[in-house]
């Protein structure tokens, strides 16, 4: 409180040591950003489209993430197909009326998304319902599903509140890289260890674009970062004739179960121990994960990067 | 071409490695060119938001636009001044780059040039505020938008980026912040911080209690 009488540039420098960690936390993390926007490259390629979501300021920051797709600022960079979820206010407010508001994204989602898009949704605070459900619902369609995150809630943070700040905070910076490839967003000062509190709370999420701070203003501003370099990064991969997309090794026509970014219903055969199973692709069988699903043999699974992530039907189905 | 962006690109040498490394140099940059406009553009950020608090006193209403990117960090702007969440104090504020009818209407039967001034002209009251976003510091709109502000005794906070272009030329704000980097997204991530770092120090500030 009693910053608010303090004069004199304290209130900048603890502005400013609030942003350090968490932008050096920014530049450990550009490993995710990069596997994220060769993947969303690979989507853009197979004629997906970019679908983004956020509520508050973060539906502010899903146009801005849109645009910069569809009009670059880079003159001569190639136009890519995106749509914000948050911009229409007519759709936005009569979905919430007829069906509540963690339905807004959702509902439109289902109706305008195909399986070869990406959905990107702003999980920024503890009530982000509109997002959690976009984000599943578009796991379950078999999109290319990303989540830029924030940590814990804005309220535990102290300096989160500019009547209340005080000293700077903590560095940030204690925590490394995650494992790559892990959903588990933001585990950071408080929970190293992963828990609900990673800011992606249990929801399957293929790439997972952390801020690592809870203050909502710093990680927007990470955000912004993230979608920027994002966006060029996708540019770089899309365009590059030599960054070759599928593995080499195989040349299957997208139906690998192994190889393909994408989500293929394949039939179980045999279930095995160890969270295995053995399944008819169509054109053969493979092995994959069903440690995520409830599965039984005949039971017809959505399987992404060989991970079984949904039971589409079930005995004989 | 990539070339542009990623110089080590187009012979074939492209890794997951180069990418990474030019990312963790892009997100440096970023950092160090928000502390950089911290420390350079702090303290009249400080007495900007003075004034603003001062503005919300007497009953003033914050208006904010933009164009693409930058109309959606309007957005962002008025909706942190009106609906800050917790520990924040709700203030007047809207963006003008919200209203799809007014826009278009305006657009298509008058100029572009005049999508901001208009609004401006039709809501704004002396003691208001207008603040305008351009990474160039050139978009027409939002010079007339500032022009038809200051005209009416609005206080005028202008965003500008690489050298602030007209807006820093025709002195159209009466807080002036020019972001000392030619790259428009540096500008619009060093923006945005700045713009909380403003709002955070009106909500702190003595004027506005």
């Amino acid at each position: 409180m009693a910053m608010g009488q303090q004069a004199g540039t304290a209130p900048l420098d603890e502005a400013a040591a609030r942003r350090a960690g968490p932008g050096r936390a920014l530049a450990a993390d550009a490993g995710r950003i990069v596997t994220c926007a060769l993947d969303m490259a690979e989507r853009f390629h197979r004629k997906g489209r970019l679908l983004t979501f956020g509520d508050g300021a973060a539906a502010a920051d899903a146009g801005h993430l849109a645009v910069e797709f569809t009009h670059p600022v880079i003159v001569g960079k190639r136009a890519l197909p995106a749509i914000s979820l948050a911009n229409d206010a007519a759709a936005v407010s009569g979905i919430a009326a007829a069906s509540g508001y963690d339905s807004v994204f959702a509902t439109q989602l289902r109706l305008l998304g195909r399986p070869e898009d990406i959905a990107v949704g702003f999980l920024t605070g503890d009530r982000c319902g509109s997002v959690r459900a976009a984000l599943a619902a578009a796991r379950d369609l078999g999109m290319l599903t990303v989540a830029l995150t924030a940590s814990t809630p804005a309220a535990s943070i102290p300096g989160a509140n500019p009547l209340t700040a005080g000293t700077p905070t903590a560095s940030i910076l204690t925590a490394g890289p995650l494992t790559a490839g892990v959903p588990s967003g933001g585990a950071e000062e408080t929970a190293p260890g992963g828990s609900d509190d990673d800011g992606v709370g249990g929801l399957e999420i293929d790439h997972v674009l952390p801020a690592r701070t809870g203050d909502p203003r710093v990680a927007r501003e990470i955000h912004v970062t993230i979608y920027h370099v994002l966006w060029e990064l996708v540019h770089v991969f899309y365009e590059d004739p030599v960054f070759s997309l599928t593995p080499a090794a195989c040349h299957d026509d997208g139906g690998c179960v192994t190889c393909a970014d994408t989500a293929v219903p394949v039939r179980v055969t045999e279930v095995r121990d160890g969270g295995l199973a053995v399944v008819d692709t169509g054109s053969g069988t493979e092995e994959i994960s069903v440690a995520l699903v409830e599965a039984r043999v005949g039971d017809v699974v959505l399987v992404h990067a060989k991970e079984a992530i949904a039971v589409l039907g079930g005995d004989g189905a | 071409m990539t070339g542009t962006l990623y110089p080590f690109l187009g012979a074939g040498q492209v890794t997951v490695e180069d990418v990474t490394r030019s990312s963790v140099e892009k997100a440096g940059e970023s950092l160090a060119l928000r502390l950089r406009v911290l420390e350079g553009l702090g303290p009249a950020l400080a007495a900007c938001a003075d004034v603003l608090a001062a503005a919300f006193r007497a009953g003033g209403r914050l208006y904010t636009f933009g164009n693409g990117g930058s109309s959606t960090d309007a957005q962002s702007v008025a909706q942190l001044f009106l609906t800050p969440g917790a520990g924040g104090r709700s203030l007047p504020a809207m963006s003008l780059t919200g209203d799809a009818a007014l826009l278009t209407a305006l657009g298509n039967d008058v100029d572009f040039d005049v999508i901001f001034a208009r609004q401006l002209a039709a809501l704004g009251r002396p003691g208001d505020v207008a603040l305008g976003l351009s990474t160039s510091g050139g978009s027409a709109n939002v010079l007339r938008g500032l022009e038809e502000a200051r005209r009416r005794d609005l206080v005028t906070v202008g965003f500008a980026g690489s050298g602030g272009g007209r807006m820093a030329e025709e002195g159209l704000a009466d807080h002036l912040f020019v972001i000392p980097s030619s790259s428009v997204h540096r500008v619009q991530e060093a923006q945005t911080t700045a713009c909380h770092v403003l709002w955070e120090l009106v909500q702190r500030s003595p004027a506005g209690a």
